[in-house]
């Protein structure tokens, strides 16, 4: 569903991501990683459309269209998701209304008919239900004075409601404690089905332990220098990322 | 030009005895001073030369239907409401007897004008008081309860020529009571653009332990020019809100100046403003703590758009005698163009040592990061502009207790920001 070739894209002219490609099935789930300053997050904003990051050359394509043509709500329509590393908060939004919003643009947009109240409360019950959402949580304005567990939590939430077919999460599990990150897990685990695909990007082996990937991916200076099964994830929490320093050096830098 | 003005403001006026010492010495007052200019440190930004360059006449009298009345955005909502057109009471359109525990009357003996506050503070109050002609006292039992909210439509329907009106207000709420005014400025003519003056002073009167909750409901046409004052003053452990909502005039003067006279006294002073065009839009509030243990809460937030131009000027004023104050400004200002400007100050003299103040100001525009989040949830475009400029006045606007009121004022929001019908989906 997605195929990333090639792709240069940095911040102000200054190159971040250098030459990445991967590829993506559904049903799949995938996992990068890498150091710190590697361009994990990069990779997911310019998956997602954020403006400040601008793709330099190479070509990404999700579902037979060109990725990058299309601007960010057109992606999120088309049933791209990012989980963010900081989600934001909006004061004087209703955390429930906002999804409302959100379903109904993208409805919209797909042509399909506006979501009725009495449908939309069935679908927050069931997906809250589901994950274990506080209810509380989804009257409240969207992020605000939400910890960082439960902004977490809300991101997955909304990634349940939104019902997308590739769902990048960037950094998902930082700042969490070993029971707000199992879950998180859990509730990605339980929209792992068949259509669906995940780039999962994490900095630590920890979260894989809790979302077993079908494969690893390792960034370092803005390209995928390895690429393995979940026994890397492993390999990686053993060795650490001292060793692509080393191979840098080896390769001449 | 000024004095011709002066001159013109007071054409038809009576001379003599038939005019009461109090007018008789707001008359004097107002002869005796100068209209500010961009000199006098209260009116800095504020440049009235346009004002004073347009030729204004006392109201002529003016007819309405009821049909004609309900046509105007704002002037029904469903209350029961004293109407005055261009200044004059009109009992045909009004039903505020039917009001349960409130009583109206037009003012005549003026004896109590002035209960707000000692003084007429500038140029305009004073020609107020000379001027004010109709206008209504509202008062409320001691220990009453009145559920319904009253509303005072002040509509100016201007005909030939630019005209003047000075609304005056007494609420004067008893002991123990309980009562909600909106008051509404409004536009009944027809061409947007067409000057006129309208001059409002609004008093209010909190009774010990009174909750009076207060609208000031602004939606005149383009090319008004609303200069006026809004004065309460309250008694031990009164609670008192007032709510300034500003969508209209060229050119907006608002004063607000609330004593809390008390012991354990609260006031609320809360404002939304939208300024578009080439509006623009002066907020001056003075909040006097002259007694202990009393608070207040301030937020003014503003949406700016096109060439418009706010200011906002927030006295808070500790006297000594006013321990255990605890007060709170907010001014907030959303800055949609490049065009639009924004003057905010805030000014705090505190005498007393037990004191509790915090104040801020913010001038800035949509935040890209919450752009993006809403883009990545499916909302883009305008939509997801308007989303967070609902969001940004909903501080306010949620605050606004009279259902009818509230919706009305949605409507019109949403009405006016692009893809409105999408953004209202989030609240």
């Amino acid at each position: 569903m997605l195929e990333i070739k090639d792709l240069w894209a940095g911040v102000d002219g200054e190159p971040i991501l250098k030459g990445l490609s991967l590829s993506v099935s559904a049903g799949e789930v995938h996992s990068i990683m890498g150091p710190n300053g590697s361009g994990k997050s990069t990779l997911a904003h310019v998956l997602a459309g954020k403006e400040e990051y601008e793709a330099t050359g190479g070509s990404v394509q999700y579902l037979g269209q060109d990725l990058l043509e299309m601007a960010p709500e057109e992606r999120a329509c088309e049933g791209v998701f990012l989980a963010f590393q900081y989600p934001v908060s909006i004061p004087g939004v209703s955390n429930t209304y906002f999804l409302k919003a959100a379903i109904n643009a993208k409805r919209k947009h797909n042509g399909d008919q506006e979501i009725d109240a009495f449908e939309f409360m069935q679908l927050v019950k069931e997906k809250s239900k589901a994950l274990n959402i506080d209810t509380a949580l989804l009257n409240r304005p969207v992020n605000d004075g939400f910890s960082g567990g439960e902004k977490k939590r809300n991101e997955i939430f909304q990634m349940a409601m939104l019902d997308p077919r590739l769902a990048i999460m960037d950094e998902t599990d930082s700042g969490l404690d070993i029971d707000a990150l199992k879950v998180v897990a859990d509730g990605v685990n339980s929209l792992r089905v068949d259509g669906r695909g995940f780039i999962v990007i994490t900095h630590y082996q920890r979260l894989l332990d809790y979302i077993v990937p079908d494969y690893v991916h390792v960034l370092n200076d803005g390209k995928i220098v390895r690429s393995g099964g979940k026994e890397l994830a492993q390999e990686l929490e053993e060795k650490g990322y001292s060793w692509l320093k080393e191979r840098d050096e080896a390769h001449g830098g | 030009m000024a004095d011709d003005l002066k001159q013109r403001l007071l054409n038809g006026i009576q001379n003599g005895s038939s005019l009461s010492v109090r007018r008789k010495s707001a008359l004097d007052a107002f002869r005796g001073m100068q209209f500010p200019t961009t000199k006098t440190e209260e009116w800095r930004f504020t440049n009235l030369r346009n004002f004073l360059q347009t030729p204004f006449e006392p109201a002529p009298e003016a007819r309405l239907s009821l049909n004609q009345l309900n046509a105007v955005e704002f002037a029904d909502l469903g209350f029961p409401r004293a109407v005055f057109v261009n200044g004059r009471y009109a009992p045909e359109l009004s039903n505020a007897e039917e009001a349960d525990g409130v009583s109206t009357s037009p003012l005549n003996g003026d004896a109590e004008l002035g209960s707000a506050d000692e003084s007429e503070s500038d140029i305009f109050d004073a020609l107020n008081a000379a001027l004010a002609s109709e206008g209504v006292v509202v008062r409320a039992a001691p220990g009453k309860a009145v559920e319904t909210p009253l509303h005072l439509v002040y509509l100016t329907s201007p005909s030939n020529g630019p005209a003047a009106c000075h609304p005056r207000t007494l609420i004067a709420a008893g002991e123990g009571s309980q009562l909600t005014v909106i008051e509404s400025h409004l536009f009944g003519g027809v061409s947007n653009e067409s000057p006129y003056f309208t001059n409002p002073v609004t008093e209010i009167v909190c009774g010990r332990g009174a909750v009076v909750d207060h609208y000031k409901m602004q939606a005149e046409a383009e090319g008004a020019f609303h200069i006026g004052s809004t004065r309460s003053r309250q008694e031990r452990d009164s609670s008192f809100a007032t709510h300034t909502i500003t969508l209209g005039a060229g050119l907006l003067r608002n004063n607000v100046t609330a004593t809390l006279d008390g012991p354990g006294a609260s006031a609320t002073l809360h404002a939304f403003y939208l300024a578009t065009g080439n509006q623009h839009v002066d907020h001056f509030t003075t909040l006097v703590h002259a007694r202990e243990n009393c608070n207040s809460r301030e937020v003014y937030k503003g949406v700016l758009d096109d060439a418009s131009r706010a200011v906002f000027h927030g006295r808070i004023l500790v006297k000594q005698d006013a321990q255990d104050t605890d007060s709170y400004q907010q001014n907030e200002n959303l800055l949609l163009t490049k065009r639009a400007r924004v003057n905010t100050k805030p000014q705090l003299e505190i005498y007393a040592d037990q004191v509790k103040c915090s104040h801020g100001a913010t001038v800035g525009e949509l935040d890209e990061e919450a752009l993006f989040y809403l883009q990545s949830r499916c909302i883009g475009g305008p939509a997801a502009r308007s989303l967070l400029i609902y969001a940004f006045a909903s501080e306010v606007i949620d605050q606004v207790k009279p259902t009818t009121l509230r919706s009305k004022l949605q409507d019109e929001l949403f009405a006016w920001l692009p893809e409105g019908a999408a953004a209202r989906e989030a609240f």
